[in-house]
């Protein structure tokens, strides 16, 4: 088990210099020259040149790169070319409220799209399950900015319950909460449905019925357990949707996250900084992806060996 | 990764019924009403979005501005209302639907194209070429499809152009896993390996022997892009970096809509509406395929 784990966090490492090599090749696309951003449109050309030899913006690519990531790996992410912070700090003080939002989503998705998957596929059309279904349709087709924005239009403009923007206590969290996690949600209880019912109508479950078994240990300890793998693989995939979503979502709250950073940054055409919160967010969704990985081999003993052998062979084939 | 091992056992399962297969999934298809709703409702919403040029104009209701006219409710004349310049709500969301559908058909033209090219060459030739383009996929498939969108963008800047294809690149590896995997099932069959004894070349096996065939899960995952993209062009524009004005678009409109919201709170209900509609009646015909086609459910 430890050694697939190992070897699951060993698969990650060229993932992540794959992930920050495309994102930095990106944003070297992007025009405009950041010796003049940085100086402002009338700085003398001498002054210029010198930025650029300072900011190392005459070696070649791949050097620049290599540079980069050894700078990032002890923590310096460059400095803003509009406010000479350094970009850590800043995305340090901006990343908990985004993966907060993103974490709140998955502990909702877990905590209610999980039941109510089992609920569902358990009384399958009964009114419960139906309604259920359409709920989630509609929460799935609707973009998380507008479900926000209908929030705040109920709960703190006409009711004026919730606060509707900033940060001030938990309270704020409660909208930015229910429009993160419902589409997680919507979707994780679609998954937990469909994965039921298709393990319900196995034969090992009717044997667990016929040798009398009593129904709550056939739903939870047959049908559930079996039923779960494809849900947790799910979890992963979501919490890197949920991230991209609270970016956005963010934006409708005014939330001071990452998403904010991120856009404020883009606008200001401040590079080092857009490259440093889009690399922290893709690392993070590869850093969950990875743990739902270890987590989905201890929810399934056999299946582990399996996956690890096949993993080994594909390993060995191509890396 | 284990793909092809799985495909060898699948394989001589699936029986290829050719003439009656499309029949059949009609059939299957139509069967379910709901599906048949969400058809109706988006050949509906693309028949008003083509046809409105033949009962708006472009120009006067939806770009030009009238001051005298802002913030009025629905009524007979401005069905879903003005906005704050004037202008006619109405027009502005149904011309929004032009760019939301252009840019989602776009995107999964784009995608799907080089998704096709890249999955079906890994799935036909795998060994070490699969091996490669499917690593490179897996890094792309690390970084979030919005968050890979919202960088492309930054860097390229803002345009219609800029926004399909970022937007399609960013799907291009679920696009090609997709292909990958279908094309996977097919290349082991007797069909095949009779071409090849035929001496067809290779791209004629793949473009018309394995592609049609493979058609099933792609169709299925092209009106699950084309949704999303709905969805993925709203919440950019949203923040600033799609379509901007005064071009009406549904996130935009819903961006500038959001500061009226405390005393006009339906300029923000009519364009979101239409993103859910839009959107529901598309997942909807996605599913209906996906369980019209699933030979396990087939009766």
């Amino acid at each position: 088990m430890l050694n697939y784990a190992a070897r699951r966090v060993m698969l990650l490492i060229p993932v992540i210099i794959g992930v920050s090599f495309i994102i930095f090749s990106i944003m070297n696309l992007t025009p405009g020259d950041p010796a003049m951003l940085i100086l402002g449109e009338g700085a003398p050309p001498d002054a210029l040149v010198a930025k650029r030899e300072e900011l190392g913006l005459n070696a070649p690519f791949i050097r620049r790169y290599v540079e980069y990531i050894s700078g990032a790996v002890q923590g310096d992410f460059g400095k803003s070319y509009r406010t000479g912070i350094p970009v850590f700090n800043e995305i340090m003080t901006r990343l908990p409220y985004t993966v907060m939002l993103a974490t709140i989503s998955i502990i909702v998705a877990i905590v209610i799209g999980i039941p109510a998957g089992v609920l569902s596929a358990v009384k399958q059309y009964s009114i419960m399950d139906v309604s259920a279904l359409a709920v989630t349709l509609l929460i799935t087709s609707m973009p998380g900015f507008f479900l926000s924005m209908c929030l705040i239009i109920v709960f703190s403009l006409k009711l004026n319950w919730l606060p509707s923007l900033g940060i001030e206590s938990w309270k704020s969290y409660i909208l930015p909460g229910i429009a993160a996690a419902s589409s997680t949600t919507a979707s994780l209880m679609r998954m937990t449905r469909s994965t039921m019912l298709e393990v319900i109508r196995q034969d090992y479950i009717r044997t667990a019925r016929a040798k009398g078994a009593p129904e709550r240990s056939v739903i939870f300890g047959h049908a559930l357990r079996n039923s779960l793998l494809p849900v947790v693989t799910v979890i992963g995939v979501n919490f890197g949707v949920a991230l991209g979503g609270s970016i956005v979502i963010e934006q409708v709250f005014a939330m001071p996250g990452l998403g904010q950073l991120m856009v404020n940054s883009i606008r200001t055409k401040d590079t080092p900084m857009v490259l440093a919160s889009v690399l922290f967010a893709a690392i993070i969704a590869s850093l969950v992806n990875l743990l739902v990985d270890i987590w989905y081999c201890f929810i399934d003993p056999r299946l582990a060996s399996q996956y690890s052998s096949a993993r080994n062979a594909g390993k060995k084939a191509g890396v | 990764m284990n793909g092809a091992r799985v495909s060898v056992v699948t394989a001589p399962k699936i029986k290829v019924k050719k003439k009656s297969q499309s029949r059949v999934i009609w059939t299957r298809f139509k069967r379910n009403k709901l599906v048949l709703l969400g058809m109706m409702v988006s050949i509906l919403m693309l028949t008003a979005v083509l046809g409105a040029d033949l009962y708006l104009n472009y120009e006067t209701k939806a770009l030009d501005q009238n001051i005298r006219n802002r913030f009025q409710p629905p009524s007979s004349e401005h069905w879903f209302g003005t906005d704050q310049y004037g202008r006619d709500e109405f027009a502005r969301v149904i011309y929004g639907g032009r760019i939301s559908m252009f840019v989602g058909i776009a995107t999964v033209i784009v995608s799907l194209s080089m998704g096709s090219i890249i999955g079906s060459l890994a799935a036909y030739y795998g060994g070490r070429v699969d091996n490669i383009l499917m690593r490179v996929m897996d890094v792309f498939l690390a970084i979030p499809s919005t968050l890979l969108a919202i960088a492309l963008i930054s860097a390229l800047g803002s345009s219609l152009f800029n926004l399909i294809l970022s937007m399609g690149i960013s799907q291009i590896p679920r696009m090609s896993r997709i292909v990958r995997s279908s094309i996977m099932s097919i290349k082991e069959m007797e069909f095949i390996e009779a071409c090849r004894a035929c001496g067809t070349s290779d791209a004629r096996i793949i473009c018309r022997h394995i592609l049609p065939n493979a058609m099933g899960p792609i169709l299925v995952q092209v009106t699950q892009t084309v949704a999303r993209s709905v969805i993925t062009i709203a919440s950019l524009s949203f923040i600033g970096l799609g379509i901007s004005e005064p071009t009406p678009e549904w996130g935009s409109m819903l961006s500038e809509a959001k500061n009226q919201m405390r005393y006009y709170p339906h300029l923000a209900m009519f364009p979101g509406i239409a993103i859910v509609l839009s959107v529901m009646s598309l997942t909807l015909m996605g599913d209906g395929l996906r369980d019209a086609m699933d030979p396990r459910l087939r009766n």
